[in-house]
């Protein structure tokens, strides 16, 4: 075989390689990208129902308060980093550490007579409602986003390349376990 | 109770003991015109005999002369046309009396008795006449002609929701544009695009801006009451069925006998702001808009793909917020729709989020809510209409739309 033609050969090979690889790039960049915007959704989601809690334990009494900056406290927020600094499974742990505030909350109205008028809990209950449920939204968003850019990643021949070019697995945003078990049945919860 | 929401109704046997003499009047009454009956048999007979000599004098045209051929042609035309008009009187005037004395009766038996498990009533007014109004079928996004012929609009609350519930003529709707040129067709139909995403817009302002309230009054009207609305008031709907040639008062037998599009419209029990559509993946009759990639970024709209398989295998979702879109549709409620369409048994069923309602459109085959004049079986036809009635009465319920425990009240 003459040489300019192993030339030619070896250049064409570079040139579909080097093609390809751009077009694996920018697919994987859309698609990653994609999944981190779906998690931005769920930072702004987490911070309303962050702020939200902490706002209504301001109004609580000084023990409820305390529960609550104690639940808190526990998360990975302690270290000092924003939400959106944290890892998803560090956000799934505070999305179900508020959960656990707000039920705290709610069974303080509950407990306090001078507290306990049908106006506060319906406005608590409902103002909980909205914010669990936008964050199951957003949490929804970011898990497809993450499964179609882990699903791109992981594809024949994508995948012998992705870790080459910097393209790590997103998380899944799961429930943690405790969360899970303590899903609330609301049903008939204002009509009380 | 009914099988597939928790609403108690009242049973069919007991509401059926008081319009089964009517209904078997009017039944009597539609079946001498059937085509095995002796009078059916003489109706059919001058029709075929009238078409035959209308054919007849079409072929001799020319070869005859001219004032035999027109003879022939007009007394085909009167033996054609006479007896149609006739059956299509018949058929109008028994339709008339089984919509006051069979539905009308059925449905009020129905909102004394119905509620839910959780004690909301249904509280609703029928109009056999009534049409939804236009800009509420615009605003659902999914109508491809809002200003379709329509009748049987029931409207009212069932608990805390406000509803309404309309019977469209689909397929009197503007044809299809398969006759002009793709471009054209391309052309006029992003305009159109163009002007309902611009009305589309203004209605979610407009409702925002007013809420009930604005929806309200035009119930109360029952018809669109702005210039060029395409709504017309009662006396002259019917001084214009007066003077209805034969032609149009067939058509008006479809109409009222032919295939329906059953749209239920619901005010939603969350606050949004985006436009979210379930389109069907069947292809669409013309009663139902079609949806193009290029159309739908166009409207500002994105792919939808939802989590369960059973909504995205039966519908194209687009929507203009993402996130909003799974607040609207959570796994219950794609759950409840998905029992829908398999109770349904319709592959062209539509559903939107837009303004601050819920719509569901379903393109049903057969004539809905009214008497089906083919059934010798008067009692099976009215407990059709029954079960049609408790099963979108029931939407509201089915849906979980009384269930108002997010910020919207």
């Amino acid at each position: 075989m003459p040489l300019w033609a192993v030339i030619a050969a070896v250049c064409a090979v570079v040139i579909v390689t080097a093609v390809w690889l751009i077009a694996v790039r920018n697919r994987l960049v859309r698609a990653r990208n994609r999944s981190h915007e779906a998690l931005r959704g769920i930072d702004v989601a987490l911070e309303t129902r962050f702020d939200q809690v902490k706002a209504q334990a301001e109004t609580a009494s000084g023990a409820v308060s305390k529960e609550v900056e104690m639940v808190l406290g526990a998360t990975a927020l302690r270290t000092g980093r924003g939400i959106e600094q944290l890892s998803v499974a560090e956000k799934a742990e505070l999305s179900g550490a508020l959960g656990r505030a707000e039920g705290a909350l709610l069974a303080a109205v509950e407990a306090y007579p001078e507290m306990r008028t049908q106006q506060n809990v319906e406005l608590l209950q409902r103002t909980i409602n909205e914010a669990e449920e936008r964050l199951q939204a957003a949490r929804r968003v970011y898990n497809s986003a993450a499964t179609d850019y882990n699903t791109r990643r992981q594809v024949f021949p994508t995948v012998l390349v992705a870790g080459i070019l910097g393209f790590r697995d997103h998380e899944l945003f799961e429930l943690t376990n405790a969360v899970k078990r303590e899903q609330y049945d609301l049903k008939g919860f204002l009509d009380r | 109770m009914s099988g597939l929401h928790r609403v108690d109704v009242p049973e069919f046997e007991q509401v059926w003991a008081q319009v089964a003499a009517p209904a078997e009047d009017i039944s009597r009454q539609a079946s001498s015109l059937r085509r095995n009956s002796p009078l059916g048999c003489l109706l059919t007979l001058s029709m075929m005999l009238g078409l035959v000599l209308i054919l007849g004098g079409i072929f001799l045209l020319g070869s005859v002369d001219g004032l035999i051929v027109a003879g022939a042609i007009g007394a085909g035309l009167l033996l054609l046309g006479l007896p149609a008009l006739a059956v299509w009187r018949t058929f109008a005037k028994a339709s008339a009396r089984h919509t006051a004395e069979v539905v009308t009766p059925l449905f009020e038996q129905l909102t004394a008795g119905m509620s839910s498990r959780d004690g909301a009533r249904l509280s609703a007014s029928y109009a056999p006449d009534g049409e939804v109004p236009q800009q509420v079928l615009r605003g659902a996004g999914f109508i491809a002609d809002a200003s379709v012929p329509q009748e049987d609009l029931i409207a009212g609350r069932f608990g805390e929701t406000e509803f309404l519930l309309g019977d469209l003529k689909w397929e009197l709707s503007e044809p299809p544009v398969s006759e002009e040129s793709r471009e054209q067709a391309q052309e006029r139909e992003a305009r159109r695009e163009r002007a309902w995403a611009r009305e589309e817009r203004r209605l979610s302002r407009e409702v925002r801006r007013t809420g009930e309230e604005r929806t309200a009054r035009e119930l109360r009207g029952h018809r669109m009451s702005r210039p060029g609305g395409g709504g017309s008031s009662v006396l002259g709907k019917q001084a214009a069925k007066a003077l209805k040639p034969v032609g149009e008062g067939l058509q008006g037998m479809n109409a009222s006998l032919g295939a329906s599009l059953v749209f239920f419209s619901a005010d939603f029990h969350k606050e949004f702001a985006s436009r979210t559509y379930l389109l069907p993946r069947a292809e669409k009759p013309q009663a139902l808009r079609r949806q193009s990639a290029e159309g739908a970024a166009e409207l500002g709209l994105e792919p939808l793909r939802l989590e369960d398989t059973r909504i995205t295998d039966f519908f194209h979702g687009w929507t203009s917020d993402q996130a909003e879109a799974r607040y609207l549709l959570t796994p219950q409620l794609m759950d409840a729709i998905s029992t829908l369409v398999q109770r349904l048994d319709s592959p062209h069923i539509a559903v939107s989020f837009t303004g601050t309602r819920m719509n569901v459109g379903v393109v049903a085959k057969t004539n809905r809510f009214s008497a089906d004049f083919g059934s010798p079986d008067a009692e099976a036809a009215a407990r059709e209409i029954y079960d049609d009635l408790v099963l979108f009465l029931s939407l509201t319920e089915h849906f979980d739309l009384n269930t108002r425990i997010w910020t919207k009240r």
